[in-house]
């Protein structure tokens, strides 16, 4: 053992080379301690809580689920198509699940935005120094996050109220309706004075003022629904806050308001602005066309992609349309051609030298022809490039609120027309006519089930239709082709089984 | 010999071990078997028959052992070079005609060392044979060093070039395959070239961690074998059990393959050159309608369902689609090796070349690869440099598998081609595209080099100590490119002219290890200690780009910028880069008493960049014993054996092949949002973040018992196997709120898989003509998830494995804490209504079907895997066949969910829907999920060695044929049951895949 020493310094000489370093080295993402250092960081930091928006059109998920449970649109079984486990079949015969995957995807992109909010809150409150752009977001985020719990209120009932990022329960318990309710009533009023009130580029697709009480009217029009408690004055105040504003007219072509360069609409209150460049997520665009329009429809109209051959107006509801009524334009129905006239043809079932007619009728919810039903295109959807639609989507339209204002009016006279009410809704209806004077709505004439159909065919396909049968008990009580009477518990969906599944706190509506 | 001197001097005893090895190699090779081919067999035949027309010298003697001086019967003896030969009588007596007195004799006998006798002019030759190296002693690499087989106290296998599977190999995992209990290596996509294995070591351990063994090539982890040619292989090693595999602490949860290469020996320079040339055929075709059978189906239905009947177009021809897609292929393979050296400095060159085709049109992938082993010793031997280097270039084009879905689907009317000379293709149909048209109407071209480079240097420093370092570089790149021209289906679809995307990448893998090892004898004692140091960094970046609409389809992917995509703000651009480092020290001990008890303890004290800061380091130790009665001298039984060894070991090690940056709160880009009139860059966390993040860990107890008998003639090994792991790598659900995601990536649930191994060889017959053996292992795996909870994170099961569209949402398997992960879930088959429609077993009584109807219904992992090899010598002729089997596991027909159903016409459906009863949507079930128990007759080989040592400067020379995938056994009704077994939706046969095929190969190896 002589030259123990030199093994030692051989060892020791190893041990002076090693390298213990295990830091983690990141290169192209980001980390919390390197961002947030420059206004332009700031900004885009508050860009998720608007991208996150873009889920609420989908047709997966909240958009869908909301519509295809109405008496207004129906995915039906087409041949070997959509059958999808009987999903869309259940949804219209109100027999969903707990383990629906759209319900879940919905119950996700809601609180996916909710949780942005609270992290932004978070994180934006951390800043020492504020700029006017960071308090005006500030003040943005509470309202947002207040829209998406209204959102998962109406869906869901009794969710869980998280409120803040940093101390919030690893698994938190249910809300009750009522305390949801108040929860969004409460924030909408706080942000409300912060929010922005002018109509701008600044303000497109950002939440404004106007879309904070637009929200609001939304919630106070089912405070009954959600509460027990009706709350009608104070969504007529809430919706002369709008009107007064001045800020919003009708536009003179109904259509105008969804044209694809519909940022020019003066009676789109609260926009999702989508573009096929920048907004091409997938889950998080706008594909009404794709699920609506045939495998060979999109010849129709020189859109770029073939469509899926999906969903289709209600039969009875695209039939609740006047002859006379321009609205009725939105249902696509007939021989389809393309632009210059040449004829499109079947492609699936049907033989495949048969043109392509779509009928109003659908034979069957299980087995659908592929022609069958007639296609929404409210949106126009002429010449869509990729894979998301470039029209940008009215969450609140001021046709929509005139209407409300009416409604409300009705409710606070006892379910009868007033002049007032009679008037809002002839405002809105009268650009639907050539000849508008005969169509003309009297205090005889606009009952309640009157209003409940004139809303359907102003507002058909912009994801309201649900909000309304509810409230009129027609969801859960309402009758139509593929749907008896369902029990009272269904008016609130399931929570998914999923999210049951990762937080033993949370309880299942009742009834599921 | 005694075991403390061979230990003594490591490195040098390592040398002339491979000196002595290689020579064995060669002997047994000369006596390995043969084919031929015409051209080759008939001048050979001739030269030992004129050979022997010219014997006229007699030479007699006596055969005896020399160390007993006993007398040996049936030793076996010839004339080198020559078929001539003879054996030894009853008392050890020979008599032989030898053509010249200047002639070599060869004497060779079981357990014996083979002879080489020069006649020198004599006619009385006695010879005196030394016997043979007990089996046992052979070199067994276990991770920084080696020892004896005999004095091995964990798991390891070990496999030779004679063991390799022949054929036409391009992935050396392929040279494994049914050879190795415990080690199943699956082949998933059939026939195509461009694609690897499943190696899965004693099953998945882990749920999203990786799963494939560590590979270390001469010493370096994370090695890429497709880098290396396979004639360079000198031996793989397979570490399977804990206590084994703990030295590698960090990786070595899945076992570890050790591959050691081929080096120069001093001496004359050898060459050797191999050449295979192989084609395929298809093993089992898919059996969908015929167009006449198309049309008669039109027909029967015109009464029965017209509205079916009228959308059954008939477009008047007959297209038999899997016949159009297929191709016969024809491929080739070629290796050139040169090797020696002089007494201080050998080298081993070689050159790889293998140009393959698949079997569906314009699948193909061509490689070159080029290795150089160089060994220098200085200092009197005392020093010793080892420089490796390697490069590997491959040209890959992997096609659709999306093809062969079309394949079933298309209708057998329409014709391939339409009036116009054009695919007939259908603008507008839903996921209805002509698959020749995929095929050929696509560019896809992979690129990757792998380079591979390191040094090392062993200094002797005293007689009893080694220190050694090793620095190397791995480097990996990839350039790839695509292609769609205008005229393509989905670019017509879309009406855009041309779409282009590229592709590049690099990953690096640094590596500094150093070591010192002390070895000591005293006595009946025998010590090894080793210590060490580990570190690696590795890097992994990349690039991607691509565009549309060209001026021209000529470009091709070659001129990026000139598409308008670009401009119009539509194309696609994105790099990334991450990185991460994992350094180690370990220590491991070895004791060995008179060669009787042996105990292995070692130790890894580990640390990883991919973990929580509190977490990054872990100890992984290991201890095992083995007790080899047959050296105790205990009489009776034991006196039998030559090898009667128990042993017992305990290991943990760790997994962390996990993506590097979980632990930290991440911003990505997320899209853009309105702002100010324009769309700006929105960011957000990439996922949840979870800075308690670390270690997986597996805990293995292995016992195991070796024997041998009768000179090695007979032996086995039986093992068993339980290892759990814990702290479960996995995305856990989490409740949202309060979380931004859904899932967290944490360590939560834990995981048993238990096993037994046995493996027997024997060697039933062995003489002078003769040499029959037989291999067959068999193995029992067993899978048990244990929980998915703890207090922060509960998980009762989850759903995996969307099965498709159109028309199903449902999952294919669920995991679940008590049973096996890969079970299969779906609705239980009951039959029929008398409308066709499906009925299902409704399991709450509810009357309807809803997910709760959906039960267990199979498992797509097997339970046992077997493997058995037979390998018959006739003087110079080879036969060799390996089976493989896999039995106890459920196969889901992706394919049989849509086609065999007579509901999905107008398209087309497998021939078995014809006369189905059924007539419904789309419903996954039972009744689609079928047993897959296998054999198969994976490889059969003919060879033929030829007799022609010393002519034209050749040495050794060998032809053989090989049939690879050439039967299969099974009840399975699809096309291949040998399917992924691995991750968590095992047992998928897609509608989406490649053909399995039948390979032919002619080979021949030469040296000189």
């Amino acid at each position: 053992m002589k030259k123990l020493p030199l093994y030692i310094t051989i060892v020791s000489l190893i041990a002076l080379v090693s390298c213990n370093d295990l830091s983690q080295n990141v290169h192209s993402t980001i980390t919390e301690d390197n961002f947030f250092q420059s206004e332009r960081q700031v900004l885009s930091a508050a860009g998720p809580a608007y991208s996150d928006l873009r889920t609420y059109t989908q047709v997966a998920g909240i958009w869908g689920v909301n519509e295809f449970t109405s008496d207004e649109l129906v995915l039906p079984t087409r041949g070997r198509h959509w059958y999808n486990d009987g999903m869309y079949q259940r949804y219209q015969r109100h027999q969903w699940h707990s383990e629906e995957g759209n319900t879940n995807i919905a119950w996700n992109d809601i609180f996916s935005g909710i949780n942005t909010c609270n992290r932004l809150l978070a994180q934006f409150e951390q800043l020492e120094e504020k700029s006017e752009a960071v308090e005006i977001i500030l003040s943005e985020l509470r309202g947002l996050r207040a829209f998406w719990y209204f959102t998962a209120l109406d869906m869901f009932g009794n969710v869980p109220l998280v409120t803040s990022f940093e101390d919030a329960e690893a698994a938190p318990s249910n809300s009750t309706q009522e305390e949801v309710f108040n929860f969004v009533e409460q924030e909408l009023l706080a942000a409300i004075p912060n929010l922005r009130t002018e109509m701008s580029t600044s303000t497109y697709g950002r939440f404004h003022r106007w879309a904070a009480y637009a929200t609001l009217a939304k919630l106070y029009m089912n405070a009954e629904v959600y509460t027990g408690t009706s709350r009608w004055q104070d969504a007529v105040n809430a919706i002369d806050e709008i009107i007064n504003s001045g800020q919003f007219s009708l536009a003179s072509d109904y259509f105008s308001n969804f044209a694809v360069e519909n940022q020019g609409s003066e009676e789109n209150i609260f926009v999702i602005p989508y573009d096929n460049t920048y907004t091409t997520e997938w889950g998080a665009m706008l594909q009404f066309h794709f699920w609506g329009i045939h495998f060979n429809g999109h010849n129709a109209f020189n859109m770029q992609n073939g469509g899926w051959d999906g969903y289709a107006g209600v039969p009875s509801f695209v039939n609740s349309f006047d002859e006379a009524d321009v609205r009725k334009d939105m249902w696509l129905t007939g021989v389809q051609t393309t632009p210059s006239g040449d004829t499109l043809y079947n492609n699936q079932e049907l033989p495949s030298d048969s043109a392509l007619v779509y009928t109003v009728n659908i034979s069957s919810l299980e087995n659908a022809h592929e022609n069958e039903g007639a296609r929404l295109m409210k949106y126009d959807y002429t010449d869509a490039q990729g894979w998301t639609l470039s029209n940008d989507f009215a969450v609140f339209r001021y046709g929509d609120m005139l209407q409300l204002k009416a409604e409300a009016l009705m409710r606070l006279n006892g379910g009868n027309a007033t002049q007032e009410a009679v008037d809002l809704v002839n405002q809105v209806r009268a650009r639907a006519f050539d000849n508008p004077s005969q169509h003309e709505y009297t205090t005889g004439s606009l009952t309640m089930e009157e209003m409940l159909a004139e809303r359907g065919r102003e507002i058909a396909g912009e994801g309201w239709r649900r909000h309304d049968q509810l409230r009129f008990s027609d969801f859960t009580n309402g009758t139509w082709e593929w749907k008896s009477e369902s029990p009272d518990y269904r008016k609130i969906f399931p929570i998914p089984q999923q999210q049951l599944n990762a937080n033993p706190n949370l309880s299942q509506n009742p009834g599921y | 010999m005694n075991m403390g001197q061979t230990k003594l001097k490591g490195i040098i005893m390592r040398e002339k071990y491979n000196l002595y090895h290689l020579y064995n190699r060669l002997g047994r090779k000369c006596r390995t078997a043969f084919l031929f081919s015409i051209v080759w067999l008939l001048p050979l035949a001739i030269i030992p028959a004129t050979a022997q027309a010219q014997a006229d010298e007699t030479i007699t003697g006596v055969v005896v052992d020399g160390s007993s001086g006993e007398t040996l019967p049936g030793v076996n003896i010839l004339v080198k070079g020559t078929t001539i030969g003879t054996s030894s009588g009853a008392n050890g007596n020979y008599e032989l005609s030898v053509p010249s007195l200047n002639d070599t004799l060869v004497a060779s006998f079981v357990g014996f060392q083979t002879q080489e006798i020069p006649i020198n002019g004599r006619t009385t030759i006695d010879i005196r044979l030394q016997p043979q190296a007990i089996s046992g002693e052979e070199l067994v690499v276990i991770g920084y060093g080696s020892v004896q087989r005999r004095e091995l106290t964990g798991s390891v296998s070990s496999v030779t070039p004679d063991d390799f599977n022949e054929g036409a190999v391009t992935d050396p995992m392929r040279l494994l395959q049914g050879k190795v209990s415990g080690l199943s290596v699956t082949t998933t996509n059939g026939g195509d070239p461009t694609a690897g294995f499943e190696v899965r070591l004693r099953g998945s351990s882990s749920l999203s961690a990786s799963q494939e063994p560590l590979v270390v090539i001469d010493g370096i982890p994370g090695g890429d074998l497709n880098a290396i040619n396979p004639n360079n292989i000198e031996s793989i090693d397979i570490l399977k059990d804990g206590s084994a595999a703990a030295i590698y602490g960090t990786r070595g949860t899945n076992g570890v393959i050790l591959v050691t290469t081929k080096k120069g020996t001093p001496g004359e320079t050898q060459v050797e050159y191999s050449a295979k040339f192989s084609t395929q055929r298809v093993s089992r075709e898919i059996d969908v309608l015929s167009a006449d059978q198309y049309r008669s189906m039109k027909e029967q239905l015109s009464s029965t369902r017209p509205d079916v009947a009228q959308s059954m177009t008939d477009y008047g021809a007959s297209t038999d689609w899997f016949d159009e897609v297929t191709r016969k292929p024809f491929s080739q393979i070629h290796s050139l090796a040169l090797s020696g050296g002089m007494e201080n400095t050998t080298y081993r060159a070689s050159l790889y070349y293998a140009n393959q085709e698949g079997i569906m049109l314009n699948s193909a992938q061509e490689q070159y690869r080029a290795n150089l082993n160089l060994q220098q010793s200085a200092l009197d031997d005392r020093l010793q440099m080892d420089l490796r280097l390697g490069i590997a270039d491959a040209n890959s084009n992997p096609v659709n598998y999306d093809a062969i879905r079309q394949v079933i689907k298309r209708n057998p009317t329409e014709p391939v081609y339409n009036e116009n000379g054009e695919f007939m293709e259908f603008i507008g149909a839903w996921q209805y595209e002509n698959p020749v048209g995929m095929l050929v109407e696509r560019e896809n071209e992979d690129g990757n080099t792998n380079f591979s480079g390191d040094l090392s240097a062993t200094l002797d420093l005293t007689d009893n100590i080694a220190v050694k370092a090793v620095a190397g570089l791995e480097s990996n790149k990839w350039l790839n490119g695509y292609y769609e021209p205008s005229y393509s289906y989905p670019q017509e679809s879309a009406g855009t002219n041309g779409s282009a995307e590229r592709a590049a990448g690099r990953s690096n893998t640094r590596t500094f290890e150093s070591t010192i090892e002390w070895q000591e004898s005293v006595g009946a004692h025998s010590f090894n200690l080793l210590g060490g140091y580990s570190y690696q960094q590795f890097t992994d970046e990349g690039f991607d780009a691509e565009n549309t609409n060209f001026i021209t389809d000529g470009f091709s992917y070659n001129n990026l910028g000139s598409g308008t995509y670009l401009q119009e703000g539509r194309a696609g651009m994105g790099s990334f880069k991450e990185e991460s480092q994992l350094v180690g020290y370990f220590g491991r001990g070895n004791y060995n008493f008179n060669q009787k008890y042996f105990l292995t303890a070692s130790v890894r004290y580990e640390g990883s960049s991919k973990f929580g800061s509190e977490n990054k380091w872990g100890v992984f130790p290991a201890v095992s014993a083995a007790w080899d009665i047959s050296n105790e001298n205990l009489g009776g039984l034991f006196d039998n054996f030559d090898l009667f060894k128990l042993r017992a070991g305990f290991g943990v090690t760790g997994n962390q092949g996990i993506s590097p940056y979980i632990p930290l709160l991440r911003f990505e880009q997320s899209g853009f949002y309105f702002y100010e009139g324009q769309f700006v860059p929105g960011y957000q966390p990439a996922s949840n973040p979870n800075p308690n993040l670390r270690w997986e860990t597996k805990e293995e107890l292995n016992v195991g018992l070796d024997w041998s008998l009768l000179s090695g003639r007979l032996g086995g090994t039986v093992e068993y196997y339980q290892r759990d792991t814990e702290d479960l790598l996995h995305s856990y659900d989490v409740p949202t709120p309060p979380n931004l995601y859904t899932t967290t990536f944490a360590n939560v649930g834990s995981m048993r898989n238990s096993g037994v191994e046995f493996s027997l060889n024997t060697v039933p017959i062995q003489n002078s003509d003769w040499n029959w053996s037989v291999d067959f292992n068999v193995e029992y795996r067993k899978n048990e998830l244990l929980t998915l909870s703890n207090d922060q994170y509960q998980l009762e099961y989850r759903n995996v494995g969307g099965i498709g569209s159109p028309g199903i949402e449902a999952w294919s398997h669920r995991y679940e804490p008590g049973r096996s992960i890969g079970s299969i879930h779906g609705y239980k088959y009951e039959g029929l209504t008398e409308d066709g429609e499906w009925i299902f077993a409704d399991l709450n009584d509810d009357g309807a079907y809803t997910p709760d109807d959906r039960t267990y219904i199979g498992n797509g992992v097997p339970d046992f895997y077997t493997g058995l090899t037979s390998s018959v010598q006739y003087k110079n002729w080879d036969f060799s066949v390996m089976m493989r089997g896999m039995f106890g596991h459920q196969i889901i027909n992706h394919k049989r969910i849509w086609y065999d159903n007579p509901k999905f016409l107008p398209n087309n459906i497998l021939e078995s829907a014809m006369d189905s009863e059924l007539w419904d949507d789309p419903k996954f079930n039972s009744s689609q999920v079928e047993d897959g128990d296998f054999v198969k007759v994976d490889n059969i080989t003919l060879g033929y060695t030829l007799p022609i040592e010393n002519i034209a400067s050749i040495k050794n020379g060998r032809l053989f044929f090989t049939v690879d995938n050439a039967f299969l056994i099974t009840g399975y009704s699809g096309i291949d049951p040998e399917v992924s077994i691995g991750g968590l939706t095992p047992g998928l046969d897609s509608r989406q895949d490649y053909p399995s095929t039948r390979t032919f190969t002619l080979g021949f190896n030469l040296s000189f």
